[in-house]
């Protein structure tokens, strides 16, 4: 490492680029909050004036859906642990909390498409109710993105598998940040939609 | 300022290199492969294999950027 190198780094190792896509990253993360407060509130509205929300609500798998936000909540903090054995350089904890990582990632979208499966045995379909279209909307477009961030999960982990990322590195850096964000926001969808949290 | 405060000033703000790295075309096009591939998935096969063709040169590129991050 040059001394140029060692000036341009913070107390973290980051360099000057890698806290530029930092902070690119959490400006997108800014713009999918707003993205996800639109549908919230979308959901909300039509929640207060839909007179049959709540028999329709009954149909949810409240304790289900409950077990795999947990699940999903386990998996930020394995994740967290993955990306510091990495950069700490050991394999064998990295190996073991990636894995963990996309199992419970996998297993919470498992569950998801389970879930509208059932749903649709019992006729509640996206073009059926306000209640259906309210739903699958906002847990849809949750789901896409917890998709997306399995892929890119997968594509750093398989990176760092093979030992190509720098130690830190901003792209498994930028994933974790946007993984905890799909977290949080799944907090807040599940209050709202499974629990009746909110007005 | 003295000595000592000058060197925890350079700790907290390190040096800012003259010539930053060039503009990255990943977010952009990954983006607009998912916005074309759920066109597709709307309306036309063709479109969400477009969609989804963008969606790899964007995960390619990305790709290409984070394993050339000097060490």
């Amino acid at each position: 490492m040059t001394e140029t190198e060692i000036e341009t780094e913070n107390k973290e190792g980051l360099t000057f680029e890698q806290r530029q896509t930092l902070l690119m990253m959490k400006a997108f993360l800014c713009s999918e909050t707003l993205f996800f407060v639109a549908l919230i509130v979308g959901f909300l509205f039509f929640r207060s004036v839909t007179p049959d929300w709540a028999t329709a609500q009954k149909s949810l798998d409240v304790k289900g859906s409950g077990l795999y936000t947990v699940f999903l909540i386990i998996s930020s903090l394995t994740l967290n642990f993955a990306v510091k054995f990495y950069e700490k350089g050991k394999q064998a904890g990295f190996f073991v909390f990636a894995f963990l990582t996309l199992a419970l990632g996998f297993a919470f979208l498992g569950h998801q498409a389970l879930e509208y499966r059932d749903l649709y045995a019992e006729a509640i379909t996206i073009h059926g109710s306000i209640f259906g279209s309210a739903f699958y909307t906002l847990t849809g477009f949750h789901g896409l993105h917890v998709a997306i961030g399995l892929l890119c999960l997968t594509i750093v982990f398989t990176l760092m598998a093979k030992n190509r990322l720098r130690k830190p590195s901003s792209g498994a850096r930028a994933v974790e940040y946007y993984w905890h964000f799909v977290d949080v926001v799944w907090i807040i969808v599940f209050s709202i939609v499974y629990l009746g949290v909110g007005p | 300022m003295t000595e000592e405060s000058e060197h925890n000033h350079e700790a907290l703000y390190p040096a800012i290199p003259q010539v930053p790295d060039p503009p990255s075309y990943s977010p952009i096009v990954t983006g607009l492969g998912i916005a074309v591939t759920a066109w597709g998935f709307l309306t036309d096969v063709t479109i969400g294999a477009c969609g989804v063709f963008l969606f790899c040169i964007g995960l390619s590129i990305w790709i290409k950027e984070l394993t050339s991050e000097p060490e």
